[in-house]
């Protein structure tokens, strides 16, 4: 892996130069500003960019008695690079890719956007009270082969993984240079709350049927505000526009609502909060770790940002763990 | 698809059974000539107009919306017009507020005596529209992709 | 604020109701949420502070407690919810306990990062229409929401006790935002550039449906599929759709709390869309809801001069 130190005028007129290919996320934004120049196109949640608040599935149309079907390409999308920060990445590298890019079944649409979509890690020296990274098995400077990774370092900026030279030659990486890092990264490391227990997924879920759900759910509005701007949730609905001619759409759903599980025989499975509540944090912390292997929240912690009533997901993974002891 | 040179406006026109819809049958009968952008779609009575109905049709594409019941103490039902003109007034205002053409959603009163007004009324609403041109900002983004 | 007193009494009302619908400090600083006390060990939680936004009688109506006697702490505009819910048939009179609170307004947590920059909290002290920064004394006018300078009644019309005392001042003529007059001041095509940018930012989370009181449908028009009304998509012109339908769903009911506006992820101030329908019925209807229980509210009647210069 190539590692480099690049000073941080060249870095910034790099990025300035191309201002129009990057792009910044806004908890990214948050964090960073005195490296990166004004002006980069900010968006809500790297979900957006490859996983699109709507889009067109297919295409359909009534002629000479018969349903015509076209399939919707989204075509191909210009090199983009996508500032962000570890939990981002790793929400959009572990979960969503996981999601959509599965061994037997490709999301083309998906990986239209995705294959051209770089992403360049920021990594985290100031822990915004929000955050619980390592919580769910994740750390402040999380980074792996799929990203560039770019970290403030003794007035210059420590640059991972740069195949493409994006930000030119730089200076190499001497041992004692190296050192010093891997020490910083283990002393914020330790700094951290320890990580779930490993037996937390199994435990959780043979907690199905607790009465502990509704107490924890009481104060839950069932808004889709967190899984919208949640960068792992990837649930979406179909609805089907137009009559004898129009599209399928793809939009975001949420399974804060109620319609997300309403069958066709108007019986609902999670009827009330409560079910969904218990929903949203099984599918996160117990279900994905179970079937695949990685939990399906980061730790970002925008949930807890935003919330209109401050249900804290954090406060009841932290609850449920201490309630299973 | 809007075909900006040949453009026609749309108007969906909701009548009520009791005034408008008989005036808009009296035009007819009497062979009185109107512009044919009207889509007529008959209601029990203009307090029947849920303003959801006038968005939907704005949604779905349609240039401009007409809505036209029985003149105040006029109503088959005896007040259900005076109940519509609240409903129609807060919409009216609350679209042009938010910076919507006022002429894309426009109300009248005519009785079923009234063949000739209606073919004015409908006249002056096609002509308002041409004037301000085709609706963008309250149809369906997908629409224009179809 | 008002803590002890809060307290007492929610002891006291425990022996006689179900739980006290109250507000607790949050997980984070600055922030407090809606909190229900069942056991009298908890009263010790319940907090009434600038950042109590959330409209409590929202939680009168989910399943577990419409039944039940419930005692609820109630701002002005609860307390108004709280009428247009009774008057609606939504919840019953004698199962309520209302604990009456006069407001002086919530905070805008963003307005006071935008002047004091990253917030600690023991850098504030907080009274009931002023706060002190670092010893300094301030007025707590220009850090209110926006909803709460726009302030008519700021005395709960509708309580069993009342904590505290009556606000003596109307908040709208001293704090006097007039987000809703400039915008009336502007051209049509600035505004529609205004809410243009709005309605872009909508990401159609429906926070602001689910957190108002009076958004109690149980399917909502916007996720109706018989009939099909909009669909889910967040387009510009689809969140057009919504939150008109929704603020005309709205209008004489709406209580103008802000409710909608504090729970919005994407800043949008949707607030004042429903807060123009009041104005337009105030001014032209002669109603406000949540004020009068026995007023008959302006879409269920009418008189025969009203505007109507409107219709051809």
């Amino acid at each position: 892996m190539a590692k480099k130190l690049v000073t941080p005028e060249v870095f910034r007129k790099k990025v300035a130069d191309q201002s129009d290919l990057f792009l910044i996320t806004e908890r990214a934004q948050g964090v960073y500003h005195e490296f990166l120049p004004q002006g980069l196109r900010v968006i809500k949640t790297p979900k957006e960019l490859i996983f699109p608040e709507w889009e067109g599935v297919y295409r359909f149309s009534f002629q000479d008695r018969s349903w015509k079907v076209w399939e919707i390409e989204t075509g191909d999308f210009s090199p983009r690079f996508l500032f962000l920060l570890p939990c981002e990445a790793r929400a959009v590298i572990e979960v969503l890719d996981g999601n959509f890019l599965q061994k037997d079944y490709i999301d083309k649409n998906y990986w239209q956007r995705r294959k051209n979509l770089h992403l360049i890690v920021l990594g985290c020296y100031t822990i915004p009270k929000t955050c619980f990274c390592s919580l769910v098995g994740g750390n402040p400077l999380w980074r792996d082969g799929r990203s560039l990774f770019v970290l403030p370092f003794q007035g210059e900026l420590y640059v991972e993984n740069d195949e493409t030279m994006l930000f030119g030659e730089g200076k190499s990486v001497d041992a004692r240079e190296e050192e010093t890092l891997a020490t910083r990264e283990e002393e914020l490391k330790a700094s951290l709350p320890p990580p779930l227990p490993s037996d937390f997924p199994q435990k959780l879920y043979a907690h199905f049927d607790e009465g502990i759900w509704k107490d924890l759910s009481w104060r839950c509005i069932n808004c889709g505000a967190c899984t919208f701007l949640c960068p792992t949730c990837y649930c979406f609905d179909l609805s089907v526009e137009g009559r004898l001619r129009g599209l399928t759409l793809k939009t975001w759903d949420s399974c804060m609502f109620p319609r997300f599980t309403l069958h066709a025989s108007s019986h609902n499975p999670r009827p009330t909060g409560k079910e969904r509540v218990r929903q949203r944090v099984m599918h996160k912390f117990s279900y994905l770790p179970l079937r695949e292997g990685y939990y399906g929240c980061v730790g970002c912690g925008i949930c807890r940002e935003i919330c209109p009533v401050n249900w804290d997901i954090r406060e009841t993974v932290e609850r449920m763990a201490k309630y299973l002891g | 698809m809007v075909n900006e040179d040949r453009w026609e406006p749309k108007i969906v026109a909701f009548l009520c059974h009791w005034c408008s819809y008989a005036g808009a049958d009296l035009a007819g009968v009497s062979r009185i000539q109107y512009p044919p952008n009207v889509r007529v779609i008959r209601v029990p009575c203009s307090g029947a107009v849920n303003p959801l109905y006038i968005l939907r049709a704005l949604r779905e594409g349609a240039d401009g919306v007409l809505v036209s019941g029985c003149h105040p103490g006029d109503c088959h039902y005896l007040s259900g017009n005076y109940f519509a003109r609240r409903k129609f007034f807060l919409l009216k205002e609350l679209l042009s507020w938010l910076g919507i053409e006022e002429e894309r959603v426009q109300f009248s009163w005519v009785s079923a005596s009234e063949g000739q007004r209606f073919a004015q009324v409908v006249q002056d609403v096609v002509e308002s529209v041409k004037r301000i041109g085709p609706s963008r900002k309250m149809v369906k983004e997908f629409l224009l992709h179809v | 604020m008002y803590e002890e007193e809060i307290r007492a009494l929610s002891v006291k009302l425990l022996d006689e109701v179900e739980g006290v619908i109250g507000y607790s400090w949050g997980t984070l600083p600055f922030r407090a949420r809606p909190f229900l006390c069942q056991k009298k060990e908890d009263v010790t939680h319940l907090v009434f502070n600038h950042f109590c936004g959330s409209n409590l009688a929202r939680y009168l109506l989910s399943g577990e407690l419409k039944e039940k006697k419930i005692a609820i702490l109630a701002k002005a505009c609860d307390a108004r919810a709280i009428t247009v819910l009774i008057r609606e048939g939504q919840v019953k009179r004698e199962n309520l306990v209302i604990v009456g609170i006069p407001c002086y307004g919530m905070v805008d947590r963003k307005k006071l990062e935008e002047r004091f920059g990253p917030l600690q909290p023991q850098d504030f002290e907080w009274h009931l229409d002023s706060l002190t920064f670092k010893g300094e004394n301030l007025s707590i006018g220009p850090f209110l929401e926006a909803t709460c300078q726009r302030c008519l009644h700021p005395n709960p019309p509708l309580y069993d006790h009342l904590i505290g005392q009556e606000v003596t001042y109307i908040p709208r003529k001293r704090w006097n935002n007039d987000a809703l007059t400039k915008l009336d001041m502007v051209s049509r095509e600035e505004r529609w550039a205004f809410f243009a940018g709005e309605f872009e930012k909508c990401i159609r989370c429906y926070a602001c449906r689910n957190s108002c009181p009076l958004c109690y449908c149980k399917e909502c028009f916007a996720e109706m599929q018989r009939p099909y009304w909009l669909s889910g998509a967040a387009t510009p012109s689809e969140n057009l759709f919504f939150h008109v339908g929704r603020s005309l769903h709205m209008a004489g009911r709406c209580v103008e709390c802000g409710a909608c506006e504090r729970a919005c992820p994407v800043d949008i101030p949707i607030a004042l869309l429903p807060c123009k329908v009041e104005e337009l019925i105030r001014g032209n209807f002669d109603f406000e809801a949540g004020i009068d229980p026995d007023k008959e509210p302006p879409l269920l009647t009418y008189r025969e001069n009203d505007p109507g210069e409107f219709i051809r």
